[in-house]
């Protein structure tokens, strides 16, 4: 995921070079967000210690489940702007200009999680509440109570939620480049953005996440609402726009063939397993307060890509025209353009730029935010609290798993300071990562009869296909996801080795 | 679910039909949009009506 920002395009080698003057996003806008980022930025420290204040211990699920007592207002909007990165700003009103109408196909994507959440997310909470499960390693262990296929597994989460971590942190840098006109430097935004992120998480732990996470969803919704308005799509502009693209690029207003298609279902499906099972999605299914709390926000989460993601949509389908004569456009450079131009159209449609610039720094801070915490724990409980702190008192590895937060951003920071590697590419990654541990939590919440040597077979398995068909150049075999044939072996193997061999009893 | 989820495909429809406008949109971008709206409905319904609420047993 490479971030673009307002009042800058990036050259050849995907760097962000400022703006011409004159081209309507000049200094001065920067200088007026840098300023509204800045007061954003005080308030979530402010909320970040609010939140300190409502602490009542040291223990594991306190700080990493903010004591269990998430309320369904707060659940929904921390999964809400966790769930949205800077990439759902940026990046998706690019792909709709870039594809066209076609990309309506992207408002299933955050839904398909929800629906995923169907087969084990109740389950799931229960059995967290009964057994004090604190990270996602903690219900492996009791379902299959084998310590290698934790490790296995956490080793994947750990490798797939580390790389959505660095490409938050590069984001960040891009953006902070970009609202000062190059004026501050991109290792600056990123260290100072981090530095936000962990002194809030520091002192407050997942109740700071959460409550920054809640402020940050309303930005984003603010956000996305000044997008909408500054866009103003009536039915007769969006006909005229449709009408301009059918004449001037009819293959983006074509249905699209079934080999897109088949794609698409392969990214539903990705997104879909993949992101029901991120760690910090696991967490915030232990954290709610009741059943209650997590149905009454996954039934209204279920509805906010129709809102969040239409609206990138729309608002990419309509800077095809708007852009048009601009000459060649990168994808990650669409809603700086526009931005521009509205910022210079009047005084309102500048404010409402400034919001969604803010929306677009929350996002991206609210999901860095919540991988790390998670990131903490796992390192702090599962790795460390079965090794050399085996026996350790829970104050003492919530102590333990604040170093660790420091010292893996110390070492993030240190690579996104040097990026050398596509951005996206890790993203896509992750998610085909995270696919092969999802029948762990899919199947082993929902089929008893899933042996605990299945379990890791299938997962190595998965995994092994994967790299194999990504060292012999078959990323999108079929055009599926790698990750996607190799989850579907993944289950494959698990339904098989389970039938053929010696049952186990279950523990759900 | 995941059945009605590829339902809504944009690829169920002709390829080469005339371009109708609803609401400004191609038809087949509305129908998605709508197709959309009821899994979100449908998956809402299961989650307040179907999700159970006793624990279950270990």
């Amino acid at each position: 995921m490479r971030m673009a920002h307002p009042g800058a395009r990036t050259d050849a080698d995907g760097r962000i070079a400022p703006l011409a003057p004159g081209t309507g996003m000049s200094g001065s806008v920067g200088g007026e967000a840098g300023i509204a980022v800045g007061l954003y930025l005080a308030a979530i420290l402010a909320v970040g210690y609010a939140a300190r204040k409502r602490r009542t211990g040291e223990s594991l699920s306190e700080f990493y489940l903010a004591g269990r007592q998430l309320s369904g207002p707060v659940l929904l909007l921390t999964l809400y702007a966790t769930q949205y990165s800077g990439n759902t700003l940026i990046g998706y009103p690019g792909e709709a200009y870039r594809l066209g109408f076609s990309w309506v196909m992207s408002v299933g994507f955050m839904m398909a999680i929800i629906v995923a959440y169907l087969f084990f997310a109740p389950q799931l909470h229960h059995l967290a509440k009964r057994h004090g499960f604190v990270t996602p390693g903690d219900w492996l262990t009791y379902r299959f109570g084998s310590p290698t296929l934790t490790l296995v597994a956490n080793v994947l989460l750990v490798a797939a939620i580390s790389n959505y971590l660095l490409a938050q942190l590069v984001a960040m840098g891009h953006i902070t480049a970009g609202l000062s006109g190059g004026a501050v430097p991109y290792w600056v935004g990123v260290v100072l953005l981090t530095l936000v992120v962990l002194v809030y998480e520091t002192v407050g732990g997942m109740r700071a996440v959460a409550w920054t996470d809640a402020l940050q969803g309303v930005m984003l919704a603010v956000g996305l609402t000044g997008l909408l308005v500054a866009a103003a799509p009536t039915p007769d502009h969006l006909a005229a726009v449709t009408t301009w693209i059918a004449t001037q690029a009819p293959e983006k207003v074509s249905v699209p063939g079934w080999d897109v298609c088949r794609n698409w279902f392969s990214t539903l499906a990705l997104i879909g397993f993949s992101g029901a099972v991120y760690p910090h999605a696991i967490q915030r299914i232990y954290a709610a307060r009741d059943s209650t709390a997590l149905k009454r926000s996954f039934s209204v989460m279920v509805f906010l890509p129709l809102i969040t993601t239409g609206s990138v949509f729309l608002v990419g389908v309509l800077a095809i025209e708007q852009l048009a004569g601009g000459g060649q456009i990168e994808p990650d450079q669409v809603l700086p353009l526009l931005l521009s131009e509205w910022s210079a159209r009047s005084p309102i449609l500048y404010a409402l730029s400034l919001l969604v610039i803010v929306a677009v720094v929350s996002a991206i801070m609210s999901t860095a935010d919540s991988v790390l915490l998670s990131l903490s724990s796992i390192l702090a409980k599962d790795v460390l609290g079965t090794t050399i702190l085996r026996g350790a008192a829970e104050a003492r590895l919530t102590h333990v798993g604040k170093m660790v937060s420091w010292a893996l951003v110390a070492v993030l920071v240190g690579i996104a300071l040097n990026p050398g590697l596509s951005l996206w590419g890790l993203t896509e990654l992750k998610m085909e990562i995270l696919a092969q541990v999802a029948p762990l939590f899919i199947l082993g919440v929902g089929w008893r009869g899933l042996t605990t040597v299945a379990a890791l077979s299938g997962m190595v398995t998965g995994t092994a296909v994967y790299a194999g068909l990504l060292a012999t150049g078959y990323p999108q075999p079929w055009n599926l996801h790698a990750g996607v044939v190799a989850m579907l072996i993944n289950v494959g193997v698990c339904v098989a080795v389970s039938r053929l061999g010696t049952p186990q009893p279950a523990a759900v | 679910m995941w059945s009605f989820l590829a339902r809504r495909s944009p690829g169920i429809f002709e390829g080469d039909a005339p371009l109708r406008l609803w609401f400004g949109l191609p038809h087949w971008v509305v129908i998605s949009l709508a197709a959309s709206f009821a899994v979100a409905l449908f998956t809402a319904f299961v989650v307040l009506r179907l999700w159970p609420i006793q624990e279950p047993t270990d």
